[in-house]
């Protein structure tokens, strides 16, 4: 029975490695085939009046980095109030203030896009340096998010290995050993009729 | 008389596990699946980060390990190899092929990483191998967890992830104590020959292994003694020849290494890794100063020891002293085993290697000396606790006094960490440099800034205590109801440990090491579209990422200027037919953006040219 316990464990570790290796690989490679036909969605925004990046869209949330009027950040969404950024590695949030509207003529709005038709040539010119700053934001968030999701795939390993660990080491242990007291038991017991 | 070298108790163990590795290595797994779930554990914690690893994590030790490969590769990195001091090549002779073979950065470097993998899972079995032959007596499945224990070390788990020697240090400390074990059971001189090769590699890949040299052949010369056998005698005088002749070569290998690739280097950045000095260092202590600073200094090698394994490593301390002296009495009695030598060689060896960590960083409690982790270094003597894991954990396991010795322990604890207390407490700055890759055992606290290094290290200490009640409480468990299986619990300890120090220590650092591979990549590019220009770099001090640039475009011809203690005068250096590097924010960044008419600023530097 131990050998077909052990057998049957050593399948089921086996598979589940095998498992996580597919998906760890499908996921890095599956950013790597549609890299050439998606991209990371978002624009590239200036923001005109000094404020914070938070790291939760609440205002609660811990303070990521402070921004100053003329910063370059890389939005990537946003949602009830708040833009979601990307900045040196991280994502964070920065509020939306100003009228509830949101005009982005509104002087009192915090982030202005880079697009705006007001953008005079010099900032054009500063837009062109940040380009190359830019692409390798993009790339990096592209890399960050494959590899936090290979990342996951393997913790999800590991905590399996560690159950797997306790349920061996308490579970089949007590077993084990109520079965050596029955051995016993029964060893006593034959002795005793002789 | 010499004792049988097999014990009845456990031959149909020894004979079963020869005959399954006869028959292939799966067999073997199959009646041991501890050490397979094992082996997944430790395949796992490397998957887990390896997609986020690009380059280096620490510097310029990495680097200096790649140099020897690149220039044999036909690569001149030694302008960049200034930066750092002197560093064995041994470990080149592992990353040539890989070098060779995979011309991307990242790939290369994963793959000494993989390699790093291979050589921790084989220890698996060679520590598993090991203890059967040690302890005979004892069953095979508490051998298998005592060895995933001992291989699954947390500073080991970190050390896999890297390029640093250490990795390939821990596999060939366990393989010279295999062959030396399996030396003295059958002294075949292929045998004796392998460990003396394996013994000047280990000198090859770092010189504080000058202390196996010694242990090993001390060891073989007491084997030949007690035996009184010509045919012995010969045959180690012939060992003794080869650790002269191949321990001599070493030097010639230094020279040419010396030569060729840290032509630039200055003689004072060369001798920080200088192991020769080691006379001058020992005549320190011959006076009252100096065994007052050598108590001081052991005290916090010792608690590192202590803390870093919460206790085990002093149980295979000894559990190692124990056996020596048995061994010793069996030679006069002249009946010792090939066991007992065995024990002679790893208690020799642990005592040499734990010497040469002391007598080189000597002065480690001076008040002056801001660095914490030297006075608490681990990095020299890390490759020998495993296996001083595993040896302990059996010895509890089997201990008649389990208690008395485990309160020795803790006393013996308590009084090392009064003293090491007091020379943080006596140090000048407080001790609030840190660098945590040489005190990985006892970094689980730390935060940099370091504000208050005491806090941290009652915290450290905090968790090595209440670590080694639950060890405690484990064995009490299995030695109280006999169920094996719940030994496995120590795995889930060092899992958890191991997991966490890469996840603080590899992982985070690498999302800016990737912007300086980056730069690396970018650099190519503008190189290969500006063929002509030569690449120069200011060095303006700390980390040297420069190495990480230079690593990625492993063709550039890039030559460092070192302005680190004085400064330059940059406009000697800006040029239209130069590509200029320098850092981020440093203090040429304004001279450049005006001189210059494309900057790519990514990771921790920025590339000027101009088209």
């Amino acid at each position: 029975m131990n050998n077909k316990f052990s057998e049957i464990s050593i399948i089921f570790l086996i598979v589940t490695i095998l498992c996580a290796s597919f998906f760890s690989f499908h996921v890095s490679l599956a950013k790597d085939v549609n890299s050439s036909q998606e991209s990371i969605s978002g624009s590239v925004m200036t923001i005109i009046q000094d404020t914070v990046a938070r790291s939760a869209p609440d205002e609660g949330a811990s303070v990521v980095v402070k921004l100053s009027k003329g910063d370059s950040i890389f939005v990537v969404g946003e949602n009830d109030g708040w833009y979601e950024i990307f900045y040196k590695g991280k994502s964070a949030y920065v509020k939306v203030t100003g009228t509830s509207t949101g005009n982005a003529n509104d002087e009192e709005i915090s982030i202005a896009a880079a697009a705006d038709s007001n953008v005079n040539s010099a900032l054009e010119e500063e837009f062109k340096k940040k380009q190359q700053f830019d692409v390798t934001y993009v790339d990096s968030f592209e890399r960050q998010q494959r590899r936090n999701r290979s990342a996951l795939v393997w913790k999800i390993v590991i905590a399996v290995l560690v159950v797997s660990i306790i349920v061996i080491s308490v579970v089949i242990g007590i077993r084990n050993r109520n079965s050596i007291v029955n051995e016993d038991e029964d060893n006593n017991s034959e002795s005793d009729k002789r | 008389m010499q004792l049988s070298h097999t014990n009845s108790g456990n031959e149909l163990n020894n004979n079963n596990i020869e005959k399954q590795l006869r028959f292939g290595c799966f067999s073997v797994l199959k009646s041991n699946p501890y050490i397979l779930l094992m082996m997944l554990i430790i395949v796992s914690i490397c998957m887990y980060g390896i997609n986020g690893i690009y380059g280096f994590s620490v510097f310029p030790d990495e680097f200096g390990y790649w140099a020897p490969a690149a220039t044999i590769v036909g690569l001149d990195w030694s302008s960049v190899t200034s930066l750092g001091s002197y560093y064995s090549y041994g470990y080149s002779i592992i990353l040539l092929p890989i070098l060779a073979l995979f011309k991307d950065s990242i790939i290369a470097y994963r793959v000494a990483i993989i390699f790093n993998l291979l050589l921790q899972c084989l220890s698996l079995f060679l520590v598993h191998k090991i203890l059967i032959k040690l302890f005979p007596h004892q069953s095979s499945k508490i051998l298998s967890i005592a060895g995933g224990a001992a291989v699954l070390y947390p500073a080991w788990t970190f050390y896999t992830q890297t390029t640093m020697t250490e990795g390939l240090l821990n596999f060939l400390f366990i393989l010279s104590v295999y062959l030396i074990v399996c030396f003295f059971e059958k002294p075949w001189a292929l045998k004796g020959i392998f460990f003396v090769i394996v013994l000047i590699y280990m000198y090859f890949v770092h010189m504080r292994c000058l202390g196996m040299i010694g242990a090993g052949a001390l060891t073989l010369i007491i084997w030949a003694v007690s035996r009184s056998e010509k045919k012995v005698f010969s045959r180690v005088l012939l060992l003794i020849g080869l650790i002269v002749i191949l321990f001599a070569i070493s030097f010639i290998i230094k020279e040419v290494v010396t030569a060729r690739i840290y032509s630039e280097t200055s003689e004072e950045t060369l001798s920080w890794n200088d192991y020769s000095g080691i006379a001058y260092r020992l005549s320190k202590l011959f006076n009252a100063q100096g065994i007052t600073v050598f108590i001081k200094d052991f005290a916090g090698k010792a608690l590192y020891l202590w803390a870093a394994t919460y206790g085990l490593a002093s149980w295979g301390i000894a559990c190692l002293i124990k056996k020596a002296v048995s061994a010793f009495r069996s030679i006069n009695d002249k009946n010792a085993s090939f066991i007992e030598y065995s024990y002679i060689f790893l208690f020799l060896s642990v005592f040499a290697q734990f010497m040469v960590a002391m007598i080189y960083l000597i002065g480690a409690s001076d008040p002056y000396n801001d660095r914490l982790d030297i006075f608490l270094h681990g990095r020299y003597i890390d490759f020998f606790l495993p296996i001083l894991i595993a040896i302990g954990i059996v010895e509890m396991v089997d201990s008649k006094h389990l208690w008395l010795m485990q309160i020795f322990f803790v006393l013996a604890g308590i009084i090392l960490m009064l003293i090491a207390r007091k020379v943080i407490l006596d140090n000048i700055s407080g001790f609030v440099n840190a660098h945590s890759f040489t005190m990985i055992g006892m970094s689980y606290f730390l935060k940099k800034p370091l504000i208050s290094s005491i806090s941290f290290f009652f915290k450290e200490l905090a968790l090595s205590f209440s670590l080694m009640a639950v060890t405690v409480i484990i064995v009490v468990i299995y030695r109280k109801f006999k169920i094996e299986t719940v030994l496995l619990l120590i795995i889930v300890i060092q899992v958890a440990l191991g997991v966490y120090t890469v996840g603080y220590y590899v992982f985070p650092n690498q999302t800016y090491i990737y912007g300086d591979i980056l730069l690396g990549q970018k650099l190519k590019e503008i190189r290969l579209e500006n063929p002509e220009k030569e690449i120069v770099t200011i060095y303006e001090g700390g980390a040297q990422y420069i190495e990480l640039v230079q690593f990625a475009d492993r063709e550039a011809d890039i030559t460092v200027i070192n302005a680190e203690n004085e400064p330059v005068n940059v406009y000697d250096y800006m040029s239209a037919e130069r590509i200029l590097i320098i850092d981020l924010n440093g203090d040429y960044v304004d001279a450049a953006d005006n001189f210059y008419e494309q900057k790519w600023e990514i990771g921790h530097l920025n590339v000027y040219y101009t088209p």
